[in-house]
Protein backbone atom coordinates (compact mmCIF):
# COMPACT_ATOMS: atom_id res chain seq x y z
CA UNK A 1 0.00 0.00 0.00
CA UNK A 2 2.67 2.38 0.68
CA UNK A 3 3.99 2.34 -2.43
CA UNK A 4 5.09 6.38 -2.36
CA UNK A 5 7.26 6.15 0.33
CA UNK A 6 10.69 6.72 -1.74
CA UNK A 7 13.55 8.78 -1.13
CA UNK A 8 12.07 12.21 -1.98
CA UNK A 9 10.82 14.56 0.73
CA UNK A 10 7.52 15.17 -1.20
CA UNK A 11 6.83 11.58 -1.75
CA UNK A 12 4.45 11.74 1.54
CA UNK A 13 2.47 13.93 0.05
CA UNK A 14 1.24 11.69 -2.82
CA UNK A 15 -2.23 10.62 -3.52
CA UNK A 16 -3.45 7.50 -4.92
CA UNK A 17 -6.61 5.73 -5.13
CA UNK A 18 -7.09 2.57 -2.85
CA UNK A 19 -10.85 1.60 -4.47
CA UNK A 20 -10.91 2.91 -8.41
CA UNK A 21 -14.50 4.63 -8.72
CA UNK A 22 -16.33 6.00 -11.92
CA UNK A 23 -19.06 8.56 -11.75
CA UNK A 24 -19.58 9.24 -15.29
CA UNK A 25 -16.77 11.27 -16.57
CA UNK A 26 -15.68 11.97 -12.57
CA UNK A 27 -12.92 9.85 -11.34
CA UNK A 28 -14.55 9.62 -7.28
CA UNK A 29 -11.83 6.80 -6.08
CA UNK A 30 -11.61 6.16 -2.26
CA UNK A 31 -7.98 7.76 -2.36
CA UNK A 32 -5.90 6.83 0.77
CA UNK A 33 -6.74 10.77 1.57
CA UNK A 34 -9.82 9.61 1.58
CA UNK A 35 -9.25 6.74 4.07
CA UNK A 36 -7.00 9.52 6.46
CA UNK A 37 -10.37 11.49 5.98
CA UNK A 38 -12.20 8.88 7.88
CA UNK A 39 -10.06 8.04 10.29
CA UNK A 40 -10.16 12.32 11.33
CA UNK A 41 -13.87 11.94 11.76
CA UNK A 42 -13.52 8.32 13.55
CA UNK A 43 -11.27 9.33 15.85
CA UNK A 44 -12.84 12.96 16.33
CA UNK A 45 -16.18 11.07 17.44
CA UNK A 46 -14.13 8.31 19.80
CA UNK A 47 -12.55 11.53 21.13
CA UNK A 48 -15.94 13.56 21.92
CA UNK A 49 -18.33 10.68 22.45
CA UNK A 50 -16.73 8.74 24.73
CA UNK A 51 -15.54 12.06 27.12
CA UNK A 52 -19.04 12.80 27.05
CA UNK A 53 -20.14 9.62 27.90
CA UNK A 54 -19.80 9.41 31.98
CA UNK A 55 -20.99 13.07 32.72
CA UNK A 56 -19.56 13.21 35.76
CA UNK A 57 -18.91 16.69 37.88
CA UNK A 58 -15.64 15.99 38.43
CA UNK A 59 -14.29 15.09 34.85
CA UNK A 60 -11.74 12.27 33.88
CA UNK A 61 -8.85 12.72 31.83
CA UNK A 62 -10.53 11.69 28.69
CA UNK A 63 -13.92 14.32 29.41
CA UNK A 64 -11.42 16.79 30.69
CA UNK A 65 -10.00 17.14 27.35
CA UNK A 66 -13.10 16.90 25.82
CA UNK A 67 -14.56 20.17 27.63
CA UNK A 68 -11.60 21.57 27.19
CA UNK A 69 -11.88 21.82 23.24
CA UNK A 70 -15.69 22.73 23.89
CA UNK A 71 -15.09 25.66 26.33
CA UNK A 72 -12.14 27.25 24.51
CA UNK A 73 -14.15 27.56 21.12
CA UNK A 74 -16.77 28.36 22.90
CA UNK A 75 -15.72 31.07 24.72
CA UNK A 76 -13.87 32.28 21.47
CA UNK A 77 -17.21 32.31 19.27
CA UNK A 78 -18.83 34.16 22.12
CA UNK A 79 -15.73 37.00 22.47
CA UNK A 80 -15.46 37.35 18.85
CA UNK A 81 -19.23 37.00 17.47
CA UNK A 82 -21.49 37.89 20.37
CA UNK A 83 -24.18 35.55 22.48
CA UNK A 84 -26.08 35.53 19.52
CA UNK A 85 -23.41 33.66 17.49
CA UNK A 86 -23.75 30.84 19.56
CA UNK A 87 -26.21 29.27 17.49
CA UNK A 88 -23.81 28.41 15.17
CA UNK A 89 -21.47 27.02 17.21
CA UNK A 90 -21.88 23.20 16.11
CA UNK A 91 -20.38 24.07 12.86
CA UNK A 92 -17.34 26.46 14.13
CA UNK A 93 -16.78 23.25 16.52
CA UNK A 94 -16.72 20.96 13.83
CA UNK A 95 -14.72 22.70 11.52
CA UNK A 96 -12.18 23.28 14.60
CA UNK A 97 -12.38 19.67 15.42
CA UNK A 98 -11.68 18.07 12.02
CA UNK A 99 -8.68 20.25 11.31
CA UNK A 100 -7.42 19.93 15.17
CA UNK A 101 -7.90 15.99 14.13
CA UNK A 102 -6.67 16.33 10.71
CA UNK A 103 -3.27 17.66 11.76
CA UNK A 104 -2.32 15.81 14.90
CA UNK A 105 -2.91 12.75 13.12
CA UNK A 106 -0.36 13.81 10.33
CA UNK A 107 2.20 13.99 12.90
CA UNK A 108 2.29 10.01 13.23
CA UNK A 109 4.54 7.88 11.43
CA UNK A 110 4.10 6.95 7.84
CA UNK A 111 0.45 9.30 7.99
CA UNK A 112 -1.07 11.11 5.47
CA UNK A 113 -1.44 14.82 6.50
CA UNK A 114 -4.86 15.48 5.03
CA UNK A 115 -4.99 19.54 5.44
CA UNK A 116 -1.67 19.78 3.15
CA UNK A 117 -3.21 19.80 0.23
CA UNK A 118 -4.42 22.59 -0.57
CA UNK A 119 -7.55 21.46 -2.57
CA UNK A 120 -9.15 19.87 0.95
CA UNK A 121 -8.42 23.31 3.26
CA UNK A 122 -9.82 25.32 -0.40
CA UNK A 123 -12.87 23.48 0.16
CA UNK A 124 -12.68 24.12 3.92
CA UNK A 125 -12.54 27.78 3.19
CA UNK A 126 -14.73 27.55 0.64
CA UNK A 127 -17.81 26.34 3.03
CA UNK A 128 -16.84 29.21 5.07
CA UNK A 129 -16.72 31.92 3.08
CA UNK A 130 -20.10 30.90 0.87
CA UNK A 131 -21.54 30.04 4.56
CA UNK A 132 -20.57 34.04 6.07
CA UNK A 133 -21.83 35.66 2.74
CA UNK A 134 -24.77 33.75 2.64
CA UNK A 135 -25.96 34.46 6.52
CA UNK A 136 -24.61 38.38 5.55
CA UNK A 137 -26.73 38.84 2.19
CA UNK A 138 -30.17 36.84 3.84
CA UNK A 139 -29.87 38.83 7.34
CA UNK A 140 -29.40 42.24 5.71
CA UNK A 141 -30.80 42.09 2.36
CA UNK A 142 -28.47 42.21 -0.97
CA UNK A 143 -28.33 45.86 -1.12
CA UNK A 144 -26.66 46.64 2.23
CA UNK A 145 -24.35 43.81 1.85
CA UNK A 146 -23.50 45.44 -1.30
CA UNK A 147 -23.02 48.49 0.48
CA UNK A 148 -20.34 47.14 2.53
CA UNK A 149 -18.09 47.45 0.21
CA UNK A 150 -18.10 51.06 -0.07
CA UNK A 151 -16.83 52.31 2.70
CA UNK A 152 -18.16 55.41 4.72
CA UNK A 153 -17.30 58.80 3.61
CA UNK A 154 -15.70 58.28 0.04
CA UNK A 155 -15.95 60.56 -2.21
CA UNK A 156 -18.13 59.92 -4.83
CA UNK A 157 -15.73 60.03 -7.61
CA UNK A 158 -14.08 57.19 -5.82
CA UNK A 159 -16.29 55.20 -5.06
CA UNK A 160 -16.22 52.40 -8.08
CA UNK A 161 -12.44 51.99 -7.02
CA UNK A 162 -13.17 51.80 -3.29
CA UNK A 163 -15.70 48.81 -4.20
CA UNK A 164 -13.10 47.22 -6.30
CA UNK A 165 -10.21 46.96 -3.39
CA UNK A 166 -12.87 46.12 -0.98
CA UNK A 167 -14.40 43.31 -3.32
CA UNK A 168 -10.74 41.81 -3.77
CA UNK A 169 -10.00 42.23 -0.13
CA UNK A 170 -13.12 40.20 0.81
CA UNK A 171 -12.30 37.53 -1.93
CA UNK A 172 -8.70 37.50 -0.72
CA UNK A 173 -10.69 35.54 2.87
CA UNK A 174 -10.92 32.22 1.61
CA UNK A 175 -7.80 32.60 -0.21
CA UNK A 176 -6.00 33.65 2.85
CA UNK A 177 -7.78 31.37 4.95
CA UNK A 178 -6.79 28.10 2.97
CA UNK A 179 -3.11 29.23 1.88
CA UNK A 180 -2.05 29.20 5.68
CA UNK A 181 -3.20 26.18 6.63
CA UNK A 182 -2.11 24.52 3.28
CA UNK A 183 1.21 26.15 4.11
CA UNK A 184 1.80 25.65 7.08
CA UNK A 185 0.87 21.95 6.91
CA UNK A 186 2.96 21.04 3.70
CA UNK A 187 6.23 23.04 4.78
CA UNK A 188 6.22 21.64 8.19
CA UNK A 189 6.39 17.67 7.46
CA UNK A 190 8.74 18.42 4.29
CA UNK A 191 10.80 19.98 6.51
CA UNK A 192 10.95 17.39 8.83
CA UNK A 193 11.66 14.50 6.05
CA UNK A 194 14.14 16.61 5.12
CA UNK A 195 15.96 16.98 8.65
CA UNK A 196 14.96 12.98 8.79
CA UNK A 197 16.52 12.20 5.62
CA UNK A 198 19.56 14.43 6.82
CA UNK A 199 19.93 12.44 9.60
CA UNK A 200 20.04 9.18 8.00
CA UNK A 201 22.92 10.50 5.61
CA UNK A 202 25.71 12.09 7.77
CA UNK A 203 25.84 8.47 9.43
CA UNK A 204 27.24 9.30 13.18
CA UNK A 205 27.01 13.05 12.99
CA UNK A 206 23.44 12.60 12.49
CA UNK A 207 22.94 12.81 16.30
CA UNK A 208 23.16 17.07 15.56
CA UNK A 209 20.01 16.94 12.96
CA UNK A 210 18.38 14.33 14.97
CA UNK A 211 18.38 16.42 18.06
CA UNK A 212 16.57 19.03 15.46
CA UNK A 213 14.30 16.88 14.77
CA UNK A 214 13.25 16.17 18.11
CA UNK A 215 12.65 20.12 18.60
CA UNK A 216 11.17 20.43 15.24
CA UNK A 217 8.64 17.82 15.90
CA UNK A 218 7.64 19.50 19.29
CA UNK A 219 7.00 22.48 17.56
CA UNK A 220 4.86 21.24 14.88
CA UNK A 221 2.79 19.67 17.32
CA UNK A 222 2.59 23.45 18.46
CA UNK A 223 2.01 24.83 15.20
CA UNK A 224 -0.41 22.02 14.44
CA UNK A 225 -2.99 23.03 16.99
CA UNK A 226 -2.55 26.56 16.52
CA UNK A 227 -3.27 26.40 13.12
CA UNK A 228 -6.68 25.18 13.61
CA UNK A 229 -7.09 27.50 16.43
CA UNK A 230 -6.35 30.61 13.69
CA UNK A 231 -8.63 28.82 11.58
CA UNK A 232 -11.69 28.82 13.91
CA UNK A 233 -10.66 32.49 15.58
CA UNK A 234 -11.10 33.68 11.38
CA UNK A 235 -14.17 32.00 10.72
CA UNK A 236 -15.73 33.07 14.09
CA UNK A 237 -14.78 37.14 13.23
CA UNK A 238 -15.81 36.61 9.55
CA UNK A 239 -19.20 35.52 11.13
CA UNK A 240 -19.19 38.63 13.26
CA UNK A 241 -18.67 40.31 10.31
CA UNK A 242 -21.32 38.80 8.57
CA UNK A 243 -23.73 39.46 11.68
CA UNK A 244 -23.28 42.59 12.49
CA UNK A 245 -21.38 45.27 11.04
CA UNK A 246 -23.34 45.27 7.60
CA UNK B 1 -28.74 66.71 56.76
CA UNK B 2 -29.16 63.38 55.15
CA UNK B 3 -27.08 60.61 55.50
CA UNK B 4 -25.97 60.09 52.19
CA UNK B 5 -24.24 56.69 51.93
CA UNK B 6 -20.97 56.42 50.74
CA UNK B 7 -20.89 54.45 46.80
CA UNK B 8 -19.27 51.53 48.18
CA UNK B 9 -15.95 52.43 48.24
CA UNK B 10 -14.17 49.30 49.07
CA UNK B 11 -15.62 48.32 45.54
CA UNK B 12 -13.31 50.75 43.99
CA UNK B 13 -10.30 49.18 45.84
CA UNK B 14 -11.16 45.96 45.31
CA UNK B 15 -11.37 46.66 41.71
CA UNK B 16 -8.03 48.02 41.80
CA UNK B 17 -6.73 44.75 43.23
CA UNK B 18 -8.39 42.70 40.85
CA UNK B 19 -7.01 44.84 37.98
CA UNK B 20 -3.65 44.37 39.33
CA UNK B 21 -4.01 41.05 39.35
CA UNK B 22 -5.63 40.69 36.29
CA UNK B 23 -2.45 42.39 34.71
CA UNK B 24 0.12 40.26 36.56
CA UNK B 25 -1.59 37.19 34.79
CA UNK B 26 -1.19 38.69 32.09
CA UNK B 27 2.15 39.51 31.85
CA UNK B 28 2.57 35.82 32.99
CA UNK B 29 0.45 34.77 30.01
CA UNK B 30 2.74 36.83 27.52
CA UNK B 31 5.93 36.12 28.89
CA UNK B 32 4.75 32.10 28.84
CA UNK B 33 4.20 31.97 24.84
CA UNK B 34 6.13 34.61 23.75
CA UNK B 35 8.19 32.42 20.85
CA UNK B 36 4.79 30.63 19.39
CA UNK B 37 2.92 33.60 19.74
CA UNK B 38 4.64 36.30 17.60
CA UNK B 39 5.88 32.98 15.02
CA UNK B 40 2.01 32.74 14.84
CA UNK B 41 1.17 36.46 14.40
CA UNK B 42 3.54 36.63 11.65
CA UNK B 43 2.71 33.94 9.77
CA UNK B 44 -1.02 35.10 10.07
CA UNK B 45 -0.10 38.62 8.97
CA UNK B 46 2.07 37.45 5.70
CA UNK B 47 -0.47 35.09 3.95
CA UNK B 48 -2.23 38.17 3.94
CA UNK B 49 0.19 40.07 1.76
CA UNK B 50 0.26 36.97 -0.30
CA UNK B 51 -3.33 36.59 -0.57
CA UNK B 52 -4.64 40.13 -1.60
CA UNK B 53 -2.17 39.93 -4.52
CA UNK B 54 -3.35 36.65 -5.86
CA UNK B 55 -6.99 37.36 -5.91
CA UNK B 56 -5.79 40.46 -7.52
CA UNK B 57 -4.21 38.89 -10.25
CA UNK B 58 -6.00 36.11 -10.54
CA UNK B 59 -9.43 38.58 -11.25
CA UNK B 60 -7.48 40.25 -13.69
CA UNK B 61 -5.99 37.80 -15.76
CA UNK B 62 -9.75 35.58 -16.30
CA UNK B 63 -11.26 39.17 -16.72
CA UNK B 64 -8.21 39.95 -19.82
CA UNK B 65 -8.91 36.43 -20.95
CA UNK B 66 -12.78 37.12 -21.15
CA UNK B 67 -12.31 40.59 -22.56
CA UNK B 68 -8.89 40.99 -24.77
CA UNK B 69 -7.65 43.23 -23.15
CA UNK B 70 -4.42 41.97 -22.30
CA UNK B 71 -2.41 42.54 -20.52
CA UNK B 72 -3.93 45.75 -19.11
CA UNK B 73 -6.54 44.54 -16.96
CA UNK B 74 -3.92 41.75 -14.95
CA UNK B 75 -1.42 44.61 -14.36
CA UNK B 76 -4.97 46.74 -13.19
CA UNK B 77 -5.87 43.69 -11.48
CA UNK B 78 -2.82 43.34 -9.74
CA UNK B 79 -2.30 47.18 -8.62
CA UNK B 80 -5.73 46.64 -6.80
CA UNK B 81 -4.58 43.44 -5.31
CA UNK B 82 -1.78 45.24 -3.57
CA UNK B 83 -4.46 47.64 -2.52
CA UNK B 84 -6.69 45.09 -1.42
CA UNK B 85 -3.64 43.23 0.44
CA UNK B 86 -2.51 46.36 2.02
CA UNK B 87 -5.90 46.96 3.42
CA UNK B 88 -6.02 43.01 4.55
CA UNK B 89 -3.03 43.78 6.46
CA UNK B 90 -3.86 46.89 8.00
CA UNK B 91 -7.10 45.43 9.27
CA UNK B 92 -5.19 42.24 10.75
CA UNK B 93 -2.61 43.95 12.48
CA UNK B 94 -5.51 45.80 14.11
CA UNK B 95 -7.20 42.54 15.18
CA UNK B 96 -4.19 41.41 16.31
CA UNK B 97 -3.85 44.54 18.75
CA UNK B 98 -7.14 44.34 19.63
CA UNK B 99 -6.83 40.58 20.74
CA UNK B 100 -4.12 41.11 22.67
CA UNK B 101 -5.38 43.67 24.65
CA UNK B 102 -8.57 42.33 25.52
CA UNK B 103 -6.43 38.92 26.50
CA UNK B 104 -7.78 36.28 24.62
CA UNK B 105 -5.75 33.16 23.73
CA UNK B 106 -2.08 34.36 22.61
CA UNK B 107 -0.48 32.54 20.01
CA UNK B 108 -2.39 33.57 17.00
Amino acid sequence: MSQSHGHSPLAQFEVYPLVPLQFGPYDVSFTNASLWMVAVVASSLLLLGLGARKRALVPGRLQNVSEVLVQWIADTLRDSAGAEAMKYFPVIFTLFIFILMANMLGMAPYSFTVTSHIIVTFALAACVFLTTTLIAIVRHGPLKFLHFFIPEGTPLWMAPLMFFIELFSYLARPVSLSIRLAANMMAGHTMLKVLAGFVVMMGLGGIAPLAFLVVMTGFEFGIAVLQAYVFTILTCVYLNDALHLH
Amino acid sequence: MAKRPDPLPSLDALQQRLNAARGHEKAQQSASGGMSRSIGMGLRISVELVAGVVVGVVFGYLLDRGLGTSPWLLLAGFALGCAASARNLKRAVERLDKEEESGTTPGA
